[in-house]
């Protein structure tokens, strides 16, 4: 049982000059390590949250080409703005904050893009990342199909709300709105969800069943 | 509206997600670019483009505002000054900077000055050690882990400074003050020559405000302190003022106590030379002052001092040679955490659990209260096999820390207690809880196999 191990520390030696101390566990004295520049910081508050911000990424987008460089941009906002965090115990809810924009921003900037296109015979690509299609289940596939025809607005409300599984108040923090707006919102991608999934050929199914598994 | 079930897809869909994250998820890749970074660099950069974008802005649409802006602030008399900035460090010898976190252990031989960015200044004596717990737009933390430093804090609007010592804390706008903390005596001094502060803990309880010319004396346990002048404490009792002599006049009547004891200061004010070298008067008289040679035979070793030494043995004997019992009743929660250490370390659990069971009853609701609990546990675990009662430990931990730092490990360890105890549908539970919520921990491999296990028939 590797637990036997556990009980035989190695204990520190005594230091007697200017040594740097490991960041506090506490989101207070990370962000106070991230404004005094100190060097490890960046990597500290990727390491705590680098996994959730991902995760929120995934959760809005899919499998997505630029997960990576979102989930870069993210922490590169953060660490340029940490000034601005007004309630330094709440470090986590701001980078989903940040990482909710980012996203939003990428969705409205292709959308644009798309129109742009719109006679090219091209389309872009918004499901292809480096997660291989056959990896991904049918239900994962269509259901971003779908929610890549809802507003943004709308698509963050239902991602962060029915697959990110977060509290309403949560997800209206994340995005800057009231919670009646989010509440609003959800029900229009609600709506369109089960609107256009009636008319999907995978998907049809589904609704009628009222869900994936009934 | 549709009764289409919206959470059950969600949930599926974030179940494949996680498991795709945990094969092929972006972490190693983006940490080596955030590791890359230089944070100051990187900062300037952003701060020199917000302003490019702020002049564009201002230039467009915003000149007259701007125009009538400055001329309100020329005529209110107001400097203008750029943003502010977080304040810096630096060891006034050598200019190097002393970050968020560092520690300064001052060498017995000199004084060590930290200059901060606003012109604000610390001497810190010799023996002294001091960390940097705090940089702000409008101060600094500060916390003297024993000896004394000369402090001169430059005022400004706002300025707020704290200075904390031990249980004490000393909230500071804009003074120049000395302060001395002796943990191993529980003396806490203070004489303030300029300015005001506020003294907080023990038994300045929520706050006590200073004026200059006071002195102020205390000892968390006695509940009491001695406040006098620097003048009258002067004429009154030359050449008996010390940490020492009050401590040991503390201890020489401990039934009997004054309700307000007369002060017994004989130090004149001392100017903080801003410079590295010793001044040659007063810090080198209050030094020789520290180590008479009878109080060297008498004092006994701290435990806060050689647990921080790393010395723990030593640190536990020390602690149970002052009584281990009297010592953890008396002590902060971080001191209480400091002995469980020292006595993990020293290999005795017993000490260990007592310390951090009393951890637990004095600083219920605290964080260090929950990672007492995770503590607790481990021990029931690894060193009694009780696996009962560490699943009852871990489950309080989950309980009042359901998103802390140790909350995956208390899972993981949760789920092995359960195994232990022979649980098959909690394991059941806990393992799918686990493997949902950290598919790629350290405990997914067990979680993996325990799940595949209980559900063969």
């Amino acid at each position: 049982m590797a637990s036997k191990t556990r009980g035989a520390p190695q204990a520190p030696g005594p230091e007697n000059r200017v040594v740097e101390l490991p960041i506090p566990e506490t989101d207070a004295a990370l962000v106070a390590a991230l404004r005094a520049n100190r060097a490890d910081a960046g990597k500290t508050l990727f390491k705590r949250y680098g996994k959730d911000v991902e995760r929120v990424l995934f959760r809005v987008l899919g499998p997505d080409v630029e997960l990576a460089d979102l989930l870069h941009d993210v922490f590169v906002a953060a660490l340029t703005s940490i000034d601005q965090v007004r309630d330094p115990n709440a470090l986590r809810g701001w980078l989903t904050g940040i990482a909710v924009r980012k996203a939003r921003k990428c969705i409205v900037k292709r959308r644009r893009w798309r129109i742009i296109q719109y006679f090219s015979p091209m389309d872009m690509p918004e499901s292809e990342a480096r997660v291989t299609p056959t990896e991904v289940s049918e239900a994962l596939r269509c259901t971003y199909e779908l929610l890549g025809k809802l507003p943004a607005d709308e698509r963050l409300a239902f991602a962060l709300r029915h697959i990110d599984g977060m509290e309403l108040t949560a997800v209206a923090a994340a995005c800057g709105v009231s919670l009646a707006t989010i509440k609003r919102r959800l029900a229009r991608a609600q709506a369109t969800f089960v609107a256009l999934a009636s008319e999907h050929n995978v998907l049809a199914e589904w609704v009628e069943r009222g869900g994936l598994g009934r | 509206m549709t009764d289409f079930d919206f959470d059950q897809l969600g949930a599926e869909l974030a179940r494949e997600q996680d498991a795709l994250l945990a094969k092929h998820n972006a972490q190693a890749e983006v940490r080596a670019r955030i590791t890359q970074l230089d944070l100051g660099t990187l900062r300037k950069a952003a701060q020199a483009s917000a302003t490019r974008r702020a002049g564009f802005v201002w230039a467009v649409g915003g000149a007259a505002l701007a125009a009538a802006a400055i001329a309100l602030i020329a005529l209110r008399g107001l400097p203008l000054t750029a943003a502010p900035k977080v304040l810096s460090a630096q060891l006034s010898e050598t200019g190097a900077n002393v970050d968020v976190g560092q520690y300064v252990h001052v060498p017995p031989t000199k004084e060590v000055g930290l200059d901060f960015s606003d012109g604000s200044h610390i001497a810190v004596a010799e023996h002294s050690r001091v960390r940097l717990t705090g940089l702000r737009m409008n101060g600094a933390d500060v916390s003297l882990e024993s000896g004394l430093m000369h402090v001169q804090v430059k005022h400004r609007t706002e300025t707020s400074w704290h200075i904390s010592a031990g249980p004490f804390g000393v909230n500071v706008i804009g003074t120049r003050f000395d302060v001395r903390w002796k943990p191993e005596d529980d003396n806490f001094e203070l004489t303030l020559h300029e300015g005001k502060v506020e003294l907080s803990g023990c038994a300045f309880s929520a706050g006590y405000r200073m004026v200059a010319g006071q002195t102020v004396r205390t000892a968390c346990k006695s509940g009491r302190f001695a406040m006098g002048s620097i003048d009258g404490s002067t004429a009154a009792a030359a050449g008996s003022g010390s940490v020492e002599s009050f401590a040991a006049a503390d201890q020489a009547a401990p039934a009997d106590p004054q309700p307000e004891p007369v002060l017994e200061q004989a130090e004149p004010p001392q100017q903080v030379a801003p410079e590295t070298e010793v001044p040659a008067t007063a810090p080198a008289a209050a030094t020789r002052r520290e180590k008479p040679a009878v109080d060297k035979a008498n004092v006994a070793p701290d435990f806060r001092a050689l647990a921080r030494k790393g010395q723990y043995a030593e640190a536990l004997r020390a602690a149970k040679a002052a009584g281990f019992e009297q010592e953890c009743a008396r002590a902060s929660a971080r001191e209480l955490s400091l002995l469980a250490t020292a006595a993990r370390y020293a290999q005795d659990t017993a000490s260990e659990a007592y310390a951090l069971r009393l951890l637990r009853d004095r600083f219920r609701g605290t964080k260090d209260a929950s990672i007492a609990a995770f503590a607790l546990g481990r021990i029931e675990f690894d060193n009694h096999g009780a696996y009962a009662k560490a699943a009852e430990w871990f489950r309080t931990y989950l309980r009042e820390q359901p998103r802390g730092d140790l909350t995956r490990e208390a899972l993981g360890r949760l789920l092995e207690a359960t195994q232990h105890l022979g649980d098959r549908a909690g394991v059941r539970e806990l393992a799918g809880r686990y493997l949902s919520d950290y598919p790629d921990g350290p405990h997914a491999g067990l979680a993996q196999r325990l799940r595949a296990s209980v559900a063969a028939p």
